[in-house]
């Protein structure tokens, strides 16, 4: 007689279920009308996230060639006016500082943008430089109705966290169980396949049906309706997106063979899984923001506003003897200079003394503002939704850490023209057209493996508990009560 | 007999730990959010409260000075927030809170509270509301799924039908049986918002709040009890308790995570909301007309540089009140499209009790668009009250010094401090009765579809 190989037969039990299984839950209909369900809220979510960057991605381009625009005329009317050798009032050093040419800093839109909309609607990737200091302009917004900010995006991202797990448990909360209240898994075991390879079967051939529609559909979308600058880190990203996506969906899974692995009762089962659902996603998200709020409370607006209103009153009255407007003065420049008026180095001043007086707040602001997501980013790993959501805003550039890494560049920006423009405003040199094309402008650089780390250490949170808890399920099957 | 079928579901939905595991952990979770909610509501008026007096107090006391100078400091105020925010914040985190009230120009609302929060913010707020509107339904669905299709599986449905027990009975006493669970859970959070509103409300306005508190219930019964009967209904005509589960987990989902998300995309995408650079960018085109035209009317020249100096006070009246009726046009066209925006969401989200439950729990608790909007035209006359006192005074006794001009220190207590009073209850019910009536009709199909399901129930 031969000898049964044991090294064979679980894989060929294995595939021998995967394969049966997506037979019988296609026949069933249960697997044809979740993949229906998957496809057309992903498809929903995708549409409105393409819709939304879009948007954004037109505004910034008409800034950008508004901007353009405005550049090469102040350009061209400087070498005129060198060229005829008369003076022109667009020569005064002003034109270094906040002209219309540079007055917006903008944030540009991620390839992966549309898959997590993430804090994008909140904050804005456009910011207008105005006012006496940058804490008049870093936490501007853009329009929008609160109530559709209430409401919340309906993006890819949030189908994965919120849906995903409901369409996984749908397919997977009996897992085990139907088959022993129908009396089959009693057969099934008596035909020398082991609980552990029954549960991997039936639970690869789910995650591979699940797989199918979370790979393809945001690719697609991102290549068919995206222009793609790079494909190779595009590629890269949407690997970690689509990873970070197909961890969690196996998490939800790992728990499911897990609760099926106490042999209770299907409804037990589903009541379980929906309890960890509304634990994960619903409780521990808002839990945890709130020990944020009451351990690291974010710095108080209205302190930020007695402030601003204090320093602005002290500033109007130590310039006080500059609020005055001269009358007799020729407005034209002369002999290669113009002198400021009262009224403008009032403003300058002003500026500068209100700035330098609030620059403390923004900086304590903006470190409580770390230590806040530095805390959240330590402890989400209680509560995988928020680890996969931030995870994908992250790679999608629409994660607070983005937008807090653009808020430190504007402000740098901020200070540097204005304190170059101090000086330069008291000597009253005019402006050349070479040295207004050499003006620096704003440009944001990324920092792609900060990105790719946020976006890996989600992964890591995720796999942490995906594994453990498959480590758990398995090794509980070993004795599942038939 | 009523009584009786509910006094043992009742002991059941104890006995079997459904009610001590899920209703303590939504009454853990009420508790702190209503406790949260009072600290935050105090701590944060008092903070915006004495901001304000100290702002009114630096306008006050600024010296000697022009008057066109004083209007640029301008002043800041705070939305008051009202004492039922700490049931439903509504749209408070996300609204601005603050208006600058400055010269020329009117402001948008700044400084969103979400603005400064983490990535976390965006899974809800913790709160009273928060926790009725999402978990209390999921709650009477497991409370509830195997109320009629259980005892079917198990058989005793056969025997209740043996023993005459009609099936509106059975009905009604698993109706109250799982309504008293509920009110098991809400009584203690009732009981806490009646205290923290006793304590929040102004002196006068407690009646109010409580006649708004008052519609709230009512609102919040409407919609749990729609649950209920639906969780009856599908528990009654499903063969077994695990596809009644199943059934009602999709509802669950589809009514309070779908379609209010979906609801709401839909109708901003049907109506888009304006850039803040489009908004401002058509407000000047406007804003240049207007005063320009305004100039012209008056003075009969194309540019202000073209006045004599004495005449720059009467130029600057004149340019502002231009201003004023193209700040009305633009910002109430603004949010009048909010308005649409939230109609069509309504509309849209009539498949779900939720949107119209939380339209009418924001404006009860005086935290939805209309009463920001109240507010936003308040701070807005109070803003010009600010810029027509000082362009008035610049007239009056400025004379041939122009800008030069130094108003004395007295005119600046001419402005009174900035005083709100929002909408009444009566006010706030008038613009959501709609919603009322929206939830008391799924309450009405929800009680018809359970009764309908009751007189089909076959025992086995």
């Amino acid at each position: 007689m031969t000898p049964i190989d044991a090294s064979l037969r679980a894989p060929s039990a294995f595939f021998t279920i995967l394969r049966q299984e997506l037979v019988l839950l296609w026949r069933e209909r249960s697997l044809p009308i979740v993949l229906l369900l998957l496809t057309a809220v992903l498809a929903g979510g995708l549409a409105d996230g393409l819709q939304r960057i879009d948007q954004k991605d037109a505004q910034l381009a008409a800034i950008a060639a508004e901007q353009n625009k405005q550049w090469d005329t102040i350009a061209t009317m400087l070498k005129a006016a060198e060229e005829a050798k008369t003076p022109t009032p667009y020569a005064s050093p002003r034109v270094l500082g906040l002209s219309p040419a540079n007055r917006s800093v903008s944030l540009p839109t991620l390839p992966l943008a549309p898959l997590a909309l993430g804090q994008s609607d909140l904050m804005t990737n456009l910011l207008r430089i105005s006012g006496y200091s940058e804490a008049q302009f870093l936490y501007d917004t853009d329009i929008e109705n609160p109530w559709r900010l209430t409401s919340g995006q309906f993006d890819a991202a949030f189908v994965i966290v919120f849906l995903l797990p409901l369409l996984v448990f749908g397919l997977s909360y009996n897992l085990l169980s139907a088959e022993r209240e129908q009396g089959t898994l009693r057969l099934l075991l008596a035909q020398r396949v082991s609980p552990a390879s029954l549960a991997l079967g039936k639970g690869a051939a789910r995650a591979l049906a699940l797989a199918a529609p979370l790979l393809a559909a945001p690719l697609a979308a991102l290549l068919l309706f995206r222009p793609v600058a790079d494909a190779s880190a595009l590629l890269a990203d949407w690997l970690l997106w689509s990873t970070l996506a197909l961890a969690y969906g196996l998490l939800w899974l790992a728990l499911a063979v897990l609760v099926n692995s106490f042999g209770r009762s299907s409804a037990f089962n589903a009541l379980a899984l929906v309890g960890a659902w509304v634990a994960v996603t619903l409780v521990a998200p808002i839990t945890l923001n709130l020990v944020v709020d009451t351990i690291h409370p974010a710095l108080s607006r209205a302190g930020m506003i007695e402030l601003e209103t204090e320093a602005t009153d002290e500033s109007a009255r130590r310039n006080a003897d500059l609020d005055r407007v001269d009358y007799s003065r020729k407005q034209r420049p002369a002999d290669g200079a113009a002198p400021p008026s009262a009224m403008a180095m009032r403003g300058k001043n002003m500026q500068k003394e209100i700035s330098e007086r609030l620059r403390p707040w923004v900086e304590e602001y903006e470190a409580r503002d770390q230590t806040r997501r530095d805390f959240v980013d330590a402890f989400r790993i209680l509560s995988p939704a928020a680890a996969v959501l931030e995870g994908m805003s992250a790679l999608a550039g629409t994660d607070a850490d983005r937008y807090a890494r653009f808020r430190l560049a504007a402000a740098e920006f901020f200070r540097d023209k204005t304190e170059r423009l101090q000086s330069r405003l008291e000597s009253g040199v005019l402006v050349t057209e070479a040295e207004f094309r050499a003006a620096p402008r704003f440009e944001w650089s990324e920092d792609r493996p900060i990105l790719l780390l946020r976006g890996a250490w989600s992964l890591a949170q995720i796999l942490v508990p995906t594994i453990s808890i498959a480590a758990i399920a398995l090794w509980r099957l070993r004795r599942i009560p038939v | 007999m009523i009584a009786v079928i509910a006094m043992r579901d009742f002991r059941g939905f104890i006995r079997d730990g459904r009610l001590p595991w899920l209703g303590g952990l939504a009454l853990l979770l009420l508790i702190v959010s209503i406790a949260v909610g009072w600290r935050l509501q105090s701590d944060t008026a008092a903070e915006r409260a004495a901001t304000e007096e100290k702002g009114y107090a630096t306008w006050v006391g600024q010296g000697p000075k022009n008057p066109h100078s004083a209007a640029h400091l301008g002043m800041h105020v705070f939305k008051p927030e009202p004492p039922l925010a700490l049931f439903d914040p509504g749209l408070e985190p996300f609204a601005g809170q603050t208006v600058w009230l400055e010269a020329h120009k009117q402001n948008d609302f700044g400084f969103r509270p979400a603005q400064d929060a983490t990535g976390l913010r965006r899974f809800g707020d913790l709160s009273a509301a928060y926790v009725l509107q999402l978990l209390a339904p999921l709650i009477l669905v497991l409370i509830g799924f195997d109320a009629l299709a259980g005892e079917r599986e198990q058989g005793t449905l056969r025997q209740l039908a043996s023993l005459g027990v009609a099936p509106s009975r059975l009905l009604w006493g698993k109706a109250l049986a799982i309504g008293a669970a509920a009110a098991a859970l809400l009584a203690p959070a009732v009981v806490l918002s009646l205290i923290a509103l006793y304590q929040a409300a102004a002196v006068g306005a407690l009646a109010d709040n409580l006649a708004r508190l008052g519609w709230i219930a009512i609102g919040y019964g409407l919609y749990l009890g729609t649950f209920l009967f639906v969780t009856l209904a599908v528990s009654a005509a499903a063969p077994r308790a695990r596809g009644a589960l199943v059934a009602l987990l999709a509802i669950w989902t589809v009514a309070t995570i779908v379609v209010p998300r979906a609801a709401s995309e839909a109708a901003h995408a049907a109506l888009p909301t304006p850039t803040r650079i489009d908004f401002m960018n058509a407000l000047g085109v406007d804003l240049r007309a207007a005063q320009n035209k305004a100039l012209e009317d008056n003075f009969h020249v194309k540019n202000a540089s073209q006045l004599p100096m004495e005449e720059a006070p009467r130029a600057l009246r004149v340019d502002d009140h231009a201003g004023y009726v193209v700040f009305d046009k633009h910002y109430n066209g603004l949010w009048d499209l909010f308005e649409r925006q939230r109609h069509l969401q309504e509309w849209l989200g009539l498949a779900s009790p939720l949107v119209a439950l939380r339209g009418l729990s924001t404006s009860m608790a005086g935290v939805d668009l209309a009463h920001q909007r109240s507010f936003a035209t308040a701070a807005e006359s109070h803003r010009r009250l600010i810029q027509d006192t000082m362009s008035d005074n610049r007239i009056a006794a400025g004379g041939s010094e122009a800008y030069n001009y130094q108003a004395s220190p007295e005119l600046w207590a001419k402005v009174p401090p900035f005083r709100y009073e929002g909408p009444s209850s009566a006010e706030a019910l008038a613009s959501s009765w709609p919603n009322l009536v929206t939830l008391a009709a799924g309450f009405a199909l929800s009680l018809l579809a359970a009764v309908v399901a009751a007189r089909h129930l076959r025992p086995f």
